[in-house]
Order: structure tokens, then C-alpha cells, then sequence
């Protein structure tokens, strides 16, 4: 197991190259970008599911505020036009800010009664952009977002002189600018969250997930620190709509953010290992990889090879929702505690773990 | 009355429709172990989590060091910073986190970390068998060491009152024995104690004082080796 720990900045080092490489194709790395966007939104919800371990069943939400803030501060239709790293720190703090409003009213509640009710804040966030047509132009979505990089700085930035791909384009947002951007922030966020596990604050989360009573008896305050866990959670994942926007040049129809979109980060974040940064990475690759990119591969290449002339079940992509079962439904049978399991839950869900007393009907979401 | 650390006065709480507290008082004086006897229900828990602002009090006062946290609305989060910290019952120990992180979680409040480390190295000479283990997980721990592992976490706040819930709980009679062993030892460094036990034989032998809590009231109070040899206390507390 110690050598999973080189694995990531391995993985990051190989994706850094990856548009130097002979064979890479802009389309590829175009589908590559929105992996790790959908790693940063999944990062943001195990910051609230995994180290607080409140089950948040509204994540999307956060990433639609995320894609419209982007959306109303960057189009022609609006007279703001910022830049995009202006609307991205707008659309973080937004995120943040909302997730902040909306959870504190309701921190009294645990478990499956917290969740209900935030998946009942990402519904109502859904139909709000969906039927708040003057702003946010209904299923149309918001379009087309070219913002510059930042203040000042022009949208088409000629990098010829570094193209060493055919494909590379000339425009910021477009491949393989906007690639490396993703790729760079999603490493800050890895890094950053590292760091916050080992802080104080990641420390005092972790307690207050196993016992509030106790933690507050240590002088933790539980309100607070989970209000921070939503702001930090909501945050990155408004970050995450963000780029999103970016690279979509829209903000798209509002049925990206529905609760699907949620019940599938939380589908990632389980699968790779409940708090552990590189197993939700893994988790993100894997299903969103098997999603946006496996699935249509697989699909073109039983075309090829058998000619299906066009029924539905022999498309992978009809199928993609029952494996996705089949595979959490196993996973929970087989691991638990996810394919990279957090230390800690690890050490919980075996059974070398000397008597707890009562106490463990806490909240605990998601690894039952 | 200038020696009270804590004295509560006609304390109410309860959770919903019941009070379980019913006009309760108590005082503890600087340097003293108090230990409150009852039975299950009495309401022992009750008053510790009063104290330690997890419960809120319904009506009455806790003067702690003079300030009345009830009327000041302190925080349970302040409660712990102001001097008063809690072993709850049960133990509580997170046991996710190793050892060490549960001693420096007990010092959450505190911003000196010179004084933190040099706090973990006085709860190490006191209970050798944490240093031992300080890297294992909390959860990996007997049962007896995860008391040992309370009552330090809980001192790790340096506070002036202790507060100790059933630290006998569960406990083999050679580790209770052990574990009063240091609670004596802590008092005579300077630390107050309110030690709430079933074991009530125990409890009133290390105390200075003790309270009998019956059904949310005090029934009896006095000299510890009082309450010990009284027949009604002998007969309904100590099996005799």
C-alpha cells in the first residue's frame, strides 16, 4: 500500500505531458479537461461528506451557481464582462457564501434528515436557473462565455511559438490552454486539501465526525466547524462550475446540475474511499472516465467491429447506469471502505477495533 | 464562599416536556474532589452536560469562578476555555485519531504550543502506557487506557475544574483502583474535581465531599467519610 502514495504526482506528471505527446488529440484532452473539473466539484463534496461526514445530496447546485455566476459576469448579454479569473473568484466565494446561508439554518439536523434536506436545496436551485429566464435565459443557458484569462489580458493568446501539437489552438479557453489550467488548479486544490487535513481544522473535523458530544466537551465548536466544512466544500465546487462554464463556452441546459450530477460525485467520492484525496481521484477517473469517455469508445468500437446498425442494446451507453449499480452494489459488498480507503474509516469498518460503546449510531453517512 | 470554585444554584434543565434537574445546588471549592453518588436516571450525567454547556440550563445559576455561565449564555466552547473541562462518560475517545492528535484535540482551545507539548510530556509521565501507544489509533486501545486517555485529554485544557463522568465505567477493579490512584494525584497538583460514579464506595473514598442526587434533587450532602458511614447511604448505595 506505501506505494500508492507516489502514485498521484505521478499521474499528474504524466497528465502535464500528456498534449506534448505525438498522439494526443485535442478532443481527448477537451474530454480530459472536464475529468478534472468534475475532480475538483468531487474533492469539494468530500471535504462535507468526507471529513465532516454531513451526507450534502446538493453538490451540483453549487456547481450550477459556480457555471452561472461565470455565466452572468463573462457573456454579451450582460454588461459586466469580466475576466474569467475575476467570475471564478466571484463564482467561489458565491458558492461558498450560499452553501454557508443555507446550511446554517439547518446544522441542527443529522444524518438522513440533513441530507433530505439538502437535496431538496438542489432541487429548488435546479428549477430556480431553470425558470429564472431574464437571468439566466432558462434550458437555452447562458452562452457564449469567451471571457480574457485575466483583467486585461486579451481571450486569444498566441502561444504559436510553444505549439508543438497540430491541435493546439491559439484561443486561451480552448485546448490545451484551459487543459493545463484545469490540471494546475486541480493540483493546488490537492495540495491545499492535504494540507488542511493535516491542520488543525482538518484534525477537529475528524473529531467532531466521531463525536460531537465529546468534541464540544474539548471546547470545539461543532456549528462552526461545519459551516466551514460547507464553505470550503461549496466553494471548490463553485470553482469547479466555474470551469465548467469555461470550457462548455456555455453555461448549457440546467439539467447538468440536476440531482443526478449529485448523486454521481457522491457515487465518486464512496467508490474511491470516503476521505481519502487520491481514492477520489481515482473514483472521479474511473466513473466520470467511464462516463464521458469510456462508454462512447466502447460504443464506437462495437460499431466497428460488429456493425450493430443501431439497437440500443448493444450500446454501451444504454448500459451505463445498470453497471454503475452493479459496480457500487459490489463495491459495497467487497470494499467497503472504497478502492483507496481512508486510513481512519479503514481502521473503523475492521473489525481490530476495540469496543466504541454505544455511541455509534452517530452520523455517519455513506460508509454503512 | 470566596473559596467556591463552581457553585450552582437552583439549577432546572431537562430535554422536551421533562425537568430532570429539580432546583439543584452544589458548590465545589478550590482544591477539593466533590463526588455526586445516585442512581441511574438521577440526573448526574444531566448536571455535568449543564455544566459543560451541552445541556442548557433551564433555570438557575452556575457561578464559575463567580460568573454565572447560565445568565452569560456561555458556550460549551467557551465553557472549556474559561477552565472547566469535561471526561464524559463512556470515554468519548476518537478513535480514529492516534493518541497523541486525541491529546492535542483536548488542547483545541489553546494557542500555546510550547505549553501543549510540555502538557502531552506530563500526561506521558502520568500514564506511560500513551507514550507507548501515542502513534496507534484511539480505537485500538483497552478499555482502561481509554479512560486514562479521557482523563488526560480532558487535562490537556489545563482546566481549574475537572469534571469526570463514571470514570469507573466498565473498568476491571484493579484499573478503578489505578484510576482514583491518579485522580487523588491530580488533586494534590492543584486541580478540582467533580467526580459523578455509581461506585459510590470508591468515589467517596477519594472525596472531600459528596451530594446524593435522587431523581434531580440533592437528598443528602456532607463530609465524605460522613456519607460513607451513614446507615441510609450504606444501605441504598453501597449494598450494605
Amino acid at each position: 500500500m506505501t506505494s500508492l502514495r507516489s502514485w498521484v504526482p505521478a499521474l499528474f506528471a504524466l497528465l502535464a505531458i500528456y498534449p506534448f505527446l505525438p498522439f494526443a488529440e485535442a478532443n481527448r484532452g477537451e474530454q480530459f479537461t472536464i475529468l478534472f473539473i468534475y475532480a475538483i466539484l468531487a474533492l469539494g463534496l468530500n471535504v462535507v461528506i468526507g471529513y465532516t461526514g454531513l451526507l450534502h445530496l446538493g453538490i451540483a447546485a453549487f456547481f450550477g451557481i459556480g457555471a452561472y455566476t461565470v455565466g452572468i459576469l463573462t457573456v454579451p448579454f450582460f454588461p459586466f464582462q469580466q475576466s474569467f479569473l475575476v467570475a471564478a473568484i466571484a463564482a467561489t466565494l458565491l458558492a461558498a457564501f450560499v452553501g454557508v446561508v443555507t446550511t446554517a439554518p439547518i446544522l441542527r439536523l443529522r444524518g438522513d434528515y440533513l441530507a433530505l434536506v439538502t437535496l431538496g436545496f438542489g432541487l429548488i436551485t435546479l428549477y430556480a436557473i431553470r425558470n429564472l429566464d431574464a437571468i439566466t435565459e432558462g434550458t437555452k443557458g447562458l452562452n457564449p462565455i469567451e471571457a480574457g484569462p485575466i483583467p486585461g489580458v486579451a481571450e486569444d493568446v498566441d502561444l504559436s511559438s510553444l505549439k508543438v501539437n497540430s491541435e493546439w489552438g491559439v484561443r486561451w479557453y480552448k485546448y490545451p490552454y484551459l487543459y493545463f489550467l484545469a490540471l494546475g488548479t486541480l493540483g493546488m486544490v490537492m495540495v491545499f486539501l492535504r494540507n488542511l487535513e493535516r491542520s488543525r481544522l482538518g484534525r477537529a473535523w475528524i473529531a467532531l465526525r466521531e463525536d460531537e458530544l465529546a468534541a464540544s466537551c474539548m471546547g470545539l465548536n461543532p456549528a462552526r466547524l461545519k459551516l466551514s466544512a460547507i464553505a470550503i466544500g461549496a466553494g471548490l465546487a463553485g470553482l469547479a462550475g466555474a470551469f465548467y462554464a469555461m470550457a462548455l463556452r456555455t453555461t448549457g441546459n440546467p439539467q447538468g446540475y440536476d440531482f443526478t450530477l449529485s448523486m454521481i460525485m457522491v457515487c465518486c467520492v464512496i467508490l474511491g474511499g470516503l476521505g481519502n484525496r487520491p481514492g477520489v481521484l481515482l473514483g472521479v477517473f474511473l466513473l466520470m472516465g467511464f462516463d464521458r469517455i469510456a462508454t462512447n469508445m466502447l460504443d464506437n468500437l462495437i460499431q466497428e467491429q460488429i456493425g450493430t446498425g443501431g439497437s440500443n442494446y448493444l450500446k454501451v451507453s444504454g448500459w451505463k447506469l445498470s453497471i454503475f449499480g452493479m459496480v457500487l452494489i459490489l463495491m459495497m459488498r467487497f470494499r467497503p471502505a472504497g478502492l483507496l480507503p481512508e486510513k481512519r474509516v479503514a481502521c473503523e469498518l475492521s473489525e481490530g477495533v476495540g469496543e466504541r460503546g454505544e455511541e455509534t449510531v452517530n452520523t455517519k453517512p455513506g460508509t454503512g | 464562599m470566596s473559596s467556591a470554585l463552581l457553585e450552582v444554584t437552583d439549577l432546572e434543565a431537562g430535554y422536551g416536556p421533562i425537568n430532570v434537574l429539580h432546583k439543584l445546588s452544589l458548590r465545589v471549592d478550590r482544591g477539593e474532589i466533590v463526588a455526586m453518588i445516585g442512581a441511574n436516571g438521577a440526573g448526574k450525567t444531566t448536571t455535568l452536560m449543564c455544566l459543560s454547556g451541552v445541556v442548557r440550563a433551564r433555570a438557575g445559576k452556575i457561578a464559575f469562578e463567580g460568573r454565572d455561565l447560565v445568565a452569560d449564555r456561555v458556550p460549551a466552547h467557551d465553557i472549556v476555555k474559561l477552565g472547566l473541562a469535561q471526561s464524559p462518560e463512556g470515554r468519548k475517545i476518537f478513535s480514529r485519531l492516534t493518541v497523541l492528535e486525541n491529546l492535542e484535540m483536548g488542547a483545541f482551545t489553546r494557542s500555546d504550543k510550547d505549553g501543549v507539548k510540555a502538557d502531552i510530556e506530563k500526561a506521558f509521565v502520568m500514564f506511560p502506557i500513551l507514550r507507548e501507544r501515542q502513534h496507534q489509533a484511539g480505537g485500538l486501545l483497552s478499555g482502561g487506557q481509554q479512560q486514562m486517555l479521557a482523563i488526560a485529554r480532558a487535562l490537556m485544557a489545563r482546566p481549574k475544574l475537572l469534571l469526570l463522568d463514571e470514570p469507573s465505567l466498565g473498568l476491571a477493579p484493579q484499573i478503578v483502583v489505578q484510576i482514583f490512584d491518579v485522580i487523588k494525584e491530580l488533586n494534590k497538583a492543584g486541580v478540582s474535581v467533580l467526580l459523578v460514579e455509581q461506585n459510590a464506595r470508591m468515589a467517596l473514598k477519594v472525596a472531600h465531599r459528596g451530594y446524593v442526587l435522587e431523581t434531580g434533587r440533592i437528598t443528602f450532602t456532607d463530609k465524605a467519610d460522613v456519607l460513607l458511614n451513614d446507615p441510609r447511604i450504606r444501605a441504598a448505595y453501597l449494598g450494605e
